[in-house]
């Protein structure tokens, strides 16, 4: 009677054990080969990817957050931080021609004061779109003047996610916040940046 | 009847290697348990759907907001069931005085829909907790809503200290409809104008997309 109890004992927890790491974590994705490559091409790419521009940061491609059970993950992306001492507008400026340069195209851009955002597009060989963001402003409080960000969707995302735009919106127009200190605040376009990291997945999907 | 007898809280020899077994068993599961992620017992109603995504998606979109960063509905760590709001947020430069710098943003976030429901001057009182004010006394706080697509309100704080800090944020879908606020005159704040003159607070400060709301 001992020994059969010890074993039902030991079914239960092997069962409870195979349920929860079945069941509990759902979502929890590791990369695979689609994001390795964006990652990739986002750290190869001549302008983001400029180590002599300041200094890069890239998410580990394995982590996951899992509490009470639903995951999310991080996005192939890429980020470097500089604080070179010019002003908001020539550092978003001199970012902003590189980027044009190695491809990338505006969609949004936000003027203001002392701060200058721009969000630009470029597709990837797999045909996803990536999307940058330059943000370059006074302050200290944030430890850089100039940062630029990219950010490619996770191969996990699903259609709960906006796919980025490819172009400009009718009527863009930049402005004169790349030449000039902007007096007020104005904008164009709509913001594409995402998130570095997505998910989970919708829990009424 | 007394030297068989096992006492209350004592086991016998006899049943404290079963007990000791079983609770190696019950240690397993639970660390099973912990390893999956699981959280036993909490409520996941609040897990976000697509009601949630589309919310944060307004946030990430907003063209005065211009997010560094926003982040969908999550569980609140250690708390049973319950879910912090969908938070877009950014910190920005001065761009004058105080006043003058929120004047500015405000204005800006008029033009998409944003409009104030609160004010409190630096130095003024500040709320008691699980209010849409939980900053310094000696900041300048503004607190704005926007109604979004769906019906349900957006709400973003604006904190002046050395620089200016914005924290949007949307209800998770299990959060119960709130009253829309009233909007308020912020010129009727002493710190908007030159004088000093006027009220220390404009508004109730009522949190529109806590979990308690």
């Amino acid at each position: 009677m001992m020994r059969m109890t010890r074993t039902t004992v030991l079914s239960l927890v092997g069962v409870a054990s195979l349920l929860c790491l079945v069941g509990c974590s759902r979502s929890a994705s590791d990369w695979n080969e689609t994001d390795d490559n964006r990652q990739a091409e986002l750290v190869a790419d001549p302008w983001i990817g400029d180590e002599g521009r300041g200094d890069i940061l890239a998410p580990a491609p394995h982590w996951s957050r899992s509490e009470p059970g639903e995951g999310v993950w991080v996005r192939p992306s890429v980020e470097r931080t500089a604080d070179r001492g010019g002003e908001p507008w020539q550092e978003a400026s001199e970012e902003f021609d590189l980027a044009v340069v190695a491809g990338w195209e505006p969609v949004f851009v936000r003027c203001a004061p002392g701060e200058v955002t721009v969000d630009l597009v470029r597709p990837l060989q797999d045909g996803s779109t990536a999307t940058a963001r330059i943000r370059a402003q006074d302050g200290e409080f944030v430890g850089w003047d100039v940062m630029v960000a990219a950010v490619d969707l996770h191969h996990s995302d699903g259609d709960w996610v906006p796919a980025p735009p490819t172009h400009a919106p009718a009527g863009f127009d930049l402005g004169t916040c790349l030449e000039e200190e902007a007096d007020a605040i104005s904008w164009s376009g709509i913001p594409a940046l995402p998130s570095s990291t997505g998910g989970p997945v919708p829990a009424d999907d | 009847m007394g030297g068989g007898r096992t006492m209350i809280g004592v086991p016998s020899p006899a049943t404290s290697g079963r007990g000791a077994r079983l609770g190696a068993a019950v240690t397993m599961v639970v660390a099973a348990l912990a390893l999956a992620g699981c959280t036993l017992g909490v409520s996941r109603d609040g897990e976000p759907t697509r009601v949630d995504f589309e919310r944060a998606e307004a946030l990430r979109t907003d063209p005065w907001l211009a997010a560094a960063g926003v982040e969908t509905t999550r569980y609140t760590y250690g708390t049973n069931g319950q879910y912090e709001p969908g938070t877009a947020g950014t910190l920005r430069p001065m761009t004058g005085t105080p006043a003058e710098t929120m004047a500015a943003e405000v204005a800006a976030a008029a033009e998409v829909g944003w409009w104030p429901y609160y004010g409190r001057c630096p130095g003024a009182p500040v709320p008691r907790l699980q209010t849409a004010d939980y900053y310094s006394g000696t900041d300048f706080v503004v607190v704005l809503v926007r109604e979004l697509e769906d019906g349900s309100l957006a709400q973003a704080e604006l904190s002046i200290s050395d620089h200016l800090k914005v924290v949007a944020t949307v209800a998770n879908h299990m959060v119960s409809p709130v009253e829309m606020p009233e909007e308020v005159d912020l010129s009727q704040l002493a710190c908007t104008n030159e004088a000093g003159q006027g009220l220390p607070t404009v508004g109730t400060p009522t949190n529109l997309t806590d979990w308690w709301s």
